[in-house]
């Protein structure tokens, strides 16, 4: 290729060949190999990231203690995910009870949504003393499910309260999934917890569970 | 003595200045390929260090994720918990009257035997009360009591009578 060029000129290109090669295998190498490097650097970054969460979230877990069914039950009674009427209804009549007051008229009103919660409201009557109306207001606050006390109108003549009490009852709907496995979850920061050992306070409804009728002896059941 | 033999035909021999040139580009070559082999052994290691240390996160990653499957009844019970908190502190929030009873039992509780409760009617924003009193003194002592209470930033009396049978029917409106 530089056999026509003179010496003088022919040998010192050839000289400079190899350094002009090592030169772009330079390049090569060094682009070729930043490229992958920085290509596996960032998976590493991403990986280590995943692992952190993970075994943060895995040290949250591990932080679950058996108490949080029984927390978890609690706090599902306390906001149902279901209209908790029936049960308010109940708990107003046994806390009523329980401070000798006496409810009339015990009425369910229209359901309502109050941005992702929704309520239903209950009227009614309570009458008795002032001091028992007042406290029965009061133990209304620390009882599951949640009810809320609207309105009240006190009447009073003779030593009797008449009370007309409106009341508002939540719930909402229950989480529909779990966040991705690689999505962080943190534990109950301490105003969670206070508001768990608040709750855990609360008066919760009596449910009655039937037992199976023993066998009444009858071969045909439907003979008398 | 070593004798230097030259057996390059003249016209074949690189002048001086050539020769040195040359001399300097190849030791300039012998540097850069040690550079480069240096380089490229550094590239290599830190390629293959950078990818054990990606494997070693990969399989930490699918441990941690095996080991949060067999929890995954934890992880409900914690985003349920959680959202339950969320939605009774959103509920909690809402208006009510529980903030005013204590303080209304509290204005009754002076309240003696010569003076009694009409009518309350209690809401979240404010308290409109009314009240019989049968004497004066009875009278002074609430309007007293509910003057001195921090529990009401406002006491507006909105009506007031005077019947010689009963006495003082006096409406307050509490906020």
């Amino acid at each position: 290729m530089f056999k026509n060029l003179p010496d003088n000129i022919r040998i010192p290109i050839v000289a400079t060949a190899p350094l002009l090669g090592i030169l772009v295998l330079f390049v090569i190498v060094g682009k070729f190999g930043f490229s992958k490097i920085s290509e596996v650097r960032l998976s590493a970054q991403k990986a280590a990231k995943d692992e952190n969460v993970l075994s943060q979230k895995l040290e949250v877990l591990n932080a679950v203690d058996e108490t949080i069914e029984n927390d978890v039950n609690i706090l599902t009674s306390t906001l149902p995910y279901a209209n908790p009427a029936l049960i308010a209804s109940s708990q107003v009549k046994l806390i009523a009870g329980q401070n000798a007051v006496i409810v009339y008229g015990l009425k369910s009103g229209a359901e309502s949504v109050e941005s992702n919660l929704s309520k239903v409201l209950l009227n009614f009557e309570v009458v008795g003393t002032r001091e028992g109306v007042f406290e029965f207001m009061k133990k209304l606050q620390l009882a599951s499910p949640l009810m809320l006390i609207e309105k009240v109108k006190i009447s009073e003549a003779e030593g009797e309260v008449r009370s007309t009490i409106a009341l508002k009852s939540y719930w909402g709907a229950l989480p529909a999934k779990l966040p991705a496995l690689t999505d962080q979850i943190n534990g109950l920061t301490t105003e969670e917890e206070n508001l768990v050992s608040e709750i855990l306070t609360y008066q919760q409804p009596v449910f009655v569970v039937l037992s199976a009728e023993p066998d009444s002896g009858k071969t045909d059941p439907f003979i008398p | 003595m070593a004798i230097k033999l030259n057996l390059l035909p003249p016209e074949k021999a690189v002048s001086a200045p050539v020769g040195r040139i040359l001399k300097t580009v190849r030791t300039l070559n012998l540097i850069l390929i040690s550079g480069f082999i240096i380089f490229t052994l550094g590239v290599g290691g830190f390629f293959i260090f950078t990818t054990i240390q990606l494997r070693n996160y990969n399989n930490s990653v699918e441990n941690l994720k095996t080991e949060i499957k067999s929890r995954q009844i934890s992880e409900q019970q914690i985003i349920l918990v959680k959202d339950r908190l969320i939605k009774i502190k959103q509920a909690k929030n809402s208006p009510s009257v529980y903030g005013k009873i204590a303080d209304v039992q509290g204005l009754l509780s002076v309240l003696g035997s010569d003076a009694s409760l009409a009518e309350l009617d209690l809401s979240p924003q404010k308290i409109d009360m009314t009240v019989l009193f049968r004497t004066n003194s009875s009278l002074a002592n609430f309007l007293q009591s509910a003057r001195a209470s921090d529990s009401f930033k406002s006491v507006i009396l909105t009506s007031f009578g005077y019947n010689p049978a009963s006495g003082y029917l006096v409406t307050f409106n509490l906020i």
